[in-house]
């Protein structure tokens, strides 16, 4: 078999690190990292040289995107205990 | 504009029953009573000659279960593989012992003493139309029936439907104004459209200091969390049945990693 010429795989290697350098560059573009975004869970205090996470209360109703509030509307019924 | 709700109460399940349809014909809500009450008669534990009694008396052995029955255990296999094993129908003899040996309205039966059942999977196994139960063992749908039926209820009348049964609800359609059906979630109303909820207690059914209905599979008598209710809306009434009663069980520090792992509604009372 013979063998590629010397500036095919100059000219090979440069091209592969050009594309790579662009894929890499668009990848990083899309995934931007928010610096101040606020750490989850939220800390409030740093005791005894441990970070300590917010307390979350055991009330309250926790919605999600699927379950929509409808303050204006008359509750039909209750997922009361049963 | 508002369209008309129609509306019908009843005792099933050892609980009131509600169930709300807009625009159903004539008879559609009685109809749906008398699908509840037929299953509510078939799956009771209380009753020697419904089907799942006539299961637990053949424990030990292999026997005919109709497709609803099959349908239901193989849910509770899937509920206790989900729950991590917290959702448990074969918690039966641990109930009794825990002294809620009969209907709950007929008052407490003396509590004994149990062990912890096995895996469910080791006591409960399937094959087409036929069930097995291990020797001495026994399952009670009651912690898992009530949202099976208001899902498969819903289903099988179609159209715009509401049916709660004992706070364990699915909610088919668009509700009366088309933007779902407005529900009490904890003062908080939430609409719902084919979406369930359902909530666990240990307020409701208790009969004495610690002493409830709701089994924790682990140590064999009643859970000893620091949750008194959870509430969850989920896609159907049964995986809101499921959830609510495991993030009950796994108490407040996993219960809330557990429901927004499922990227669930809920709300939870401390004890």
């Amino acid at each position: 078999m013979k063998a590629a010429p010397e500036w095919a795989l100059k000219v090979g290697s440069v091209g592969l690190t050009m594309v790579t350098a662009v894929v890499a560059a668009v990848f990083v573009g899309g995934h931007v990292k928010n610096s101040s975004a606020p750490l989850q869970p939220k800390v409030v205090a740093v005791a005894n040289g441990e970070i300590q996470p917010s307390p979350t209360p055991a009330d309250g109703v926790h919605l999600t995107p699927s379950v929509r509030q409808g303050g204006a509307y008359q509750p039909v019924t209750s997922t009361y205990a049963s | 504009m508002p369209r008309e709700i129609a509306e019908l109460r009843f005792e099933a399940l050892g609980t009131t029953c509600s169930l709300f349809a807009v625009g159903a014909g004539g008879g559609t809500l009685e109809r749906a009573r008398d699908w509840v009450l037929e299953r509510h008669r078939r799956f009771t534990r209380f009753e020697d000659a419904s089907e799942l009694s006539r299961l637990n008396r053949g424990a030990g052995g292999w026997g005919e279960v109709s497709d609803e029955l099959a349908d239901l255990l193989r849910d509770s296999l899937h509920a206790y593989e989900v729950s991590g094993g917290l959702v448990h129908v074969g918690v039966i003899g641990c109930v009794i012992g825990a002294g809620y040996g009969r209907p709950f309205v007929e008052g407490p039966t003396t509590p004994r003493p149990t062990i912890p059942p096995p895996p469910l999977p080791e006591m409960l196994s399937l094959r087409p139309g036929q069930a097995y139960l291990a020797p001495g063992t026994g399952v009670d749908l009651g912690g898992i029936a009530k949202g099976w039926m208001a899902d498969r209820l819903c289903a099988a009348m179609g159209g715009n439907l509401l049916a709660n049964l004992g706070g364990d609800l699915f909610a088919a359609g668009t509700g009366p104004d088309g933007e779902g059906w407005p529900i009490d979630l904890a003062g908080t109303t939430v609409l719902l459209q084919d979406q369930g909820a359902a909530t666990s207690s240990v307020r409701k059914r208790a009969w004495g200091a610690g002493l409830h209905h709701l089994i924790d599979p682990r140590t064999g008598r009643p859970a000893a969390s620091d949750l008194a209710q959870v509430s969850v809306v989920a896609a159907n009434a049964a995986e809101a049945e499921v959830s609510a009663k495991t993030a009950l069980l796994l108490g407040s520090g996993q219960a809330r990693e557990f429901l927004a792992a499922r990227g669930l509604a809920w709300w939870m009372e401390a004890a």
